[in-house]
């Protein structure tokens, strides 16, 4: 009986059915009245949207079109900062003689095989615990000479990343002394990294154009 | 302007265009996702975003269904999503404490609209998928076969949901005395 007068108020049903059923059924009548009160009230719950819809809106899309470009440039100038600062070997160089006796996480050598420009720097920072007190290093090394390297650092560390100019090592506290031996010998080294909570290091390796 | 007329100017990002079909459908919008959702915040920023991605995605739209079906089928999934999310969650949880809500619907319906404010209090009891078919069928005046259209479901679908929700709905503000005059009459 319910469902027939809820379809009858959309107009749907057999209506003299319906009205012969109204007038006999007391419930059904009160049944009946209430629905259509309900649905009286309900059609006149309409609310509307914000008067600034619009204006929101497009001011939304277009605000969006509108950034790409300035986006885009920003991304393309950093691009161009770190384009420079790593590729120049000037201002990397400059970079770096800026503190090399003060500041004893940054040690530079020159690429001459048998040289040390620090002479004190192997057992000053670099043996045993006191390594660990150390940040990470970075090592430059000119394109076409990086297998050594890489022959070192697969035998003593584990590759943890690697792109197309960058690898990255992990050493713990016996293997870095060793490496770093060996490598501060014929290659540049600086500081870039710090130790992780378990002692361990990394060590990044960029490959540079000679 | 015709609605092959509207998509076309729509997919060359025709910002008259665009700001009929805003002008056009945004009541339509706002009602079906504010009565659903009971909260004036979550529908305006839905109503928003439907039309952001109805103009960002508008070479998606094959004419199989009326823009207006697309319009609010994007915006059920937009508030959906919405209250899924996260931050939708949290203002939900402010929602529990009906503050705005309760001033938003007075501010809408009028002060003292007794009964209004009764079917709105109703309405929080009832699920969504009721609400949807009674804002549907008797808040915008749809027919049967327009809600289906909409809710994607068929006639007889739309007919037994509708039935159900007018009935938990009835229950509802019987319970607040919303016939109380009528009986009394009686």
């Amino acid at each position: 009986m319910k469902e027939k007068i809820s379809k009858y108020i959309n107009g749907e049903g057999n209506k003299e059915e319906i009205k012969k059923l109204l007038k006999k059924d007391k419930e059904a009548r009160e049944y009946y009245e209430q629905l259509i009160e309900m649905k009286a009230v309900l059609s006149d719950m309409k609310v509307n949207a914000s008067e600034g819809t619009e204006e929101n809106v497009l001011k939304k899309i277009h605000k969006k079109r509108f950034h790409v470009p300035y986006r885009a440039i920003s991304f393309a100038a950093i691009l161009l900062v770190l384009f420079l600062f790593l590729k120049v070997p000037g201002l990397k160089y400059d970079y770096q003689l800026e503190s090399p006796e003060t500041d004893n996480n940054v040690r530079t050598t020159t690429p001459i095989e048998g040289e040390l420009p620090y002479e004190s720097a192997p057992e000053k920072g670099f043996s045993g615990e006191s390594i660990l007190s150390y940040p990470g290093f970075e090592i430059t090394v000119e394109e076409n000479k990086e297998a050594d390297v890489i022959a070192l650092l697969v035998q003593y560390g584990k590759l943890e990343d690697g792109g197309e100019n960058i690898f990255t090592y992990t050493l713990n506290s016996e293997t870095l002394p060793v490496v770093l031996e060996k490598l501060e010998k014929s290659y540049k080294i600086s500081n870039i990294n710090m130790p992780e909570e378990d002692g361990t290091i990394t060590l990044t390796i960029k490959i540079i154009s000679p | 302007m015709d609605e092959e007329e509207i998509i076309e100017r729509l997919k060359k990002n025709d910002v008259y265009a665009q700001e009929y079909v805003i002008r056009e459908y945004k009541n339509f919008l706002f009602n079906s996702v504010f009565h659903v959702a009971q909260r004036s915040e979550v529908a305006q920023d839905v109503v928003e975003d439907t039309f952001i991605k109805c103009f960002k995605k508008i070479n998606q739209f094959d004419g199989r269904s009326s823009l207006s079906t697309w319009l609010y089928r994007i915006g059920m999934n937009t508030l959906k999503n919405m209250l899924e999310s996260e931050g939708a969650r949290n203002r939900l949880r402010d929602r529990l404490k009906w503050k705005k809500t309760v001033n938003y619907s007075e501010e809408q319906f009028k002060e003292n609209d007794k009964k209004k404010k009764i079917i709105w209090e109703g309405m929080k009891h009832i699920t969504a998928i009721e609400r949807e078919a009674v804002t549907l069928v008797d808040i915008q005046g749809l027919n049967y076969e327009e809600a289906s259209e909409l809710l994607a479901v068929s006639v007889g679908t739309v007919k037994s949901r509708l039935f159900r929700a007018r009935e938990h709905l009835r229950k509802e503000i019987l319970k607040r005395n919303f016939f109380e005059r009528e009986l009394s009459k009686e």
